[in-house]
């Protein structure tokens, strides 16, 4: 069966893992458990896969169930570091240095926070599609938002992003 | 857009990228976590569907000892008829009937019993006069006294009572002095049936079922004089 720009389950896993491990990464900053969560995704949309196939979006309803994923690896502490975001190499550049910076502040916001981050910034999502991905209302995800661009800018000592 | 935006989206970006070249896992090890994830979920549905149809008989049974269930008792309960000095009283049955008491007294027990075997502490006490009151009584407690006062044997003649009522209850026995330790109520009457008079003591504890005071009610309006 033909679904959407997937023509089935291994298709999707294909194209979509790439994407669906970079958002664990940046939601997790561990990039084991990054992979580990991602799998995880993955394989509970396959247990799915007779129902979700059918799906407008089977893709939007893995990162759904990724990103619970993910709030529940971090309220049960599962979480090694958030501190492996860090380069590997030694000799970064300022530049890569910087968005590390950025990127460690991001995973030190609390988790809805962080989540709305990620979703509008690296996801492109509007304030519908990450309230959706969330399961809250628009409004709470602008508060979310400003309260995350408050910490952040007060963290990076960015006041100009106040 | 403005620079929150923008480094926003470089940041992520340039972090996301690092892991942009991994390799997924393997197809088989997802399937293999993929029947893993359907197993057990089959295990939780059977363990909450039994665990639903368990609540489902227990909320049942509740519901029918809680409302039918105390008039089919009292309508299916077998009584056991008992004669002693010419009364016969029917026990139902579980019920405990202590021996006879001592004669000599007056009134005379004639019959103790209740849904608990309570010994004989009514019997009498110290001075030989018989009490009504036991004194180890519980708050679960019912109890029936039979009790005849013998008016030939030269015993101080009782105040003249009345015949017996048609039907003994709370509205036509006296709701007299609390027993010893005020957890039951007390319910007396005395009248006259076939030539011959009668105390009847009724004790009821304070958290005594409702099966058990139906019964004993049926206790007191089925004691017959021969």
């Amino acid at each position: 069966m033909s679904v959407g720009p997937y023509h089935g389950f291994e298709q999707l896993y294909e194209i979509e893992y790439p994407s669906m491990l970079q958002l664990a990464y940046l939601m997790t900053g561990d990039r084991a458990e990054a992979r580990d969560l991602t799998q995880e995704s993955f394989a509970r949309l396959l247990a799915e896969w007779d129902k979700v196939k059918d799906y407008d979006k089977p893709g939007a309803w893995t990162r759904r169930v990724l990103i619970r994923l993910c709030a529940r690896s971090q309220s049960r502490g599962a979480r090694v570091s958030r501190t492996e975001v860090e380069p590997a190499e030694a000799d970064r550049s300022d530049a890569v240095g910087a968005s590390h910076d950025i990127t460690a502040a991001i995973q030190g916001l609390p988790l809805r926070q962080r989540t709305v981050i990620v979703a509008t910034y690296w996801m492109g999502c509007s304030a519908a599609q990450t309230a959706q991905l969330v399961g809250c209302k628009e409004a709470t995800v602008r508060v979310h938002l400003h309260r995350a661009r408050i910490t952040l800018a007060r963290q990076l000592d960015r006041e100009d992003w106040l | 857009m403005n620079d929150f935006d923008s480094s926003m989206e470089h940041a992520l970006s340039q972090v996301a990228r690092e892991v942009e070249h991994e390799r997924p896992a393997a197809l088989a090890v997802l399937q293999s976590r993929a029947r893993t994830i359907v197993a057990t979920r089959k295990r939780v549905r059977v363990a909450v569907g039994c665990i639903a149809v368990v609540v489902v008989m227990l909320a049942a049974v509740g519901i029918r000892s809680a409302s039918s269930r105390p008039a089919d008792f009292a309508a299916d309960t077998t009584f056991n008829a008992l004669s002693r000095n010419g009364l016969t009283v029917e026990v139902p049955a579980g019920w405990f009937v202590q021996p006879e008491a001592p004669k000599g007294t007056n009134p005379v027990l004639v019959f103790l019993l209740g849904n608990r075997d309570v010994g004989t502490s009514a019997y009498c006490d110290d001075r030989g006069f018989t009490d009504p009151r036991p004194t180890d009584l519980m708050p679960t407690d019912v109890i029936v006294q039979i009790r005849e006062r013998l008016l030939d044997n030269g015993a101080p003649s009782a105040p003249p009572v009345g015949p017996r009522p048609a039907e003994l209850d709370a509205s036509t026995m006296d709701a007299a002095m609390p027993c010893h330790n005020a957890d039951a109520t007390y319910y007396r009457t005395r009248f006259t049936d076939g030539g011959r008079q009668f105390d009847l003591f009724f004790i009821v504890g304070n958290r005594a079922t409702a099966e058990s005071v139906r019964l004993g009610w049926e206790v007191l309006n089925r004691f017959s004089v021969e």
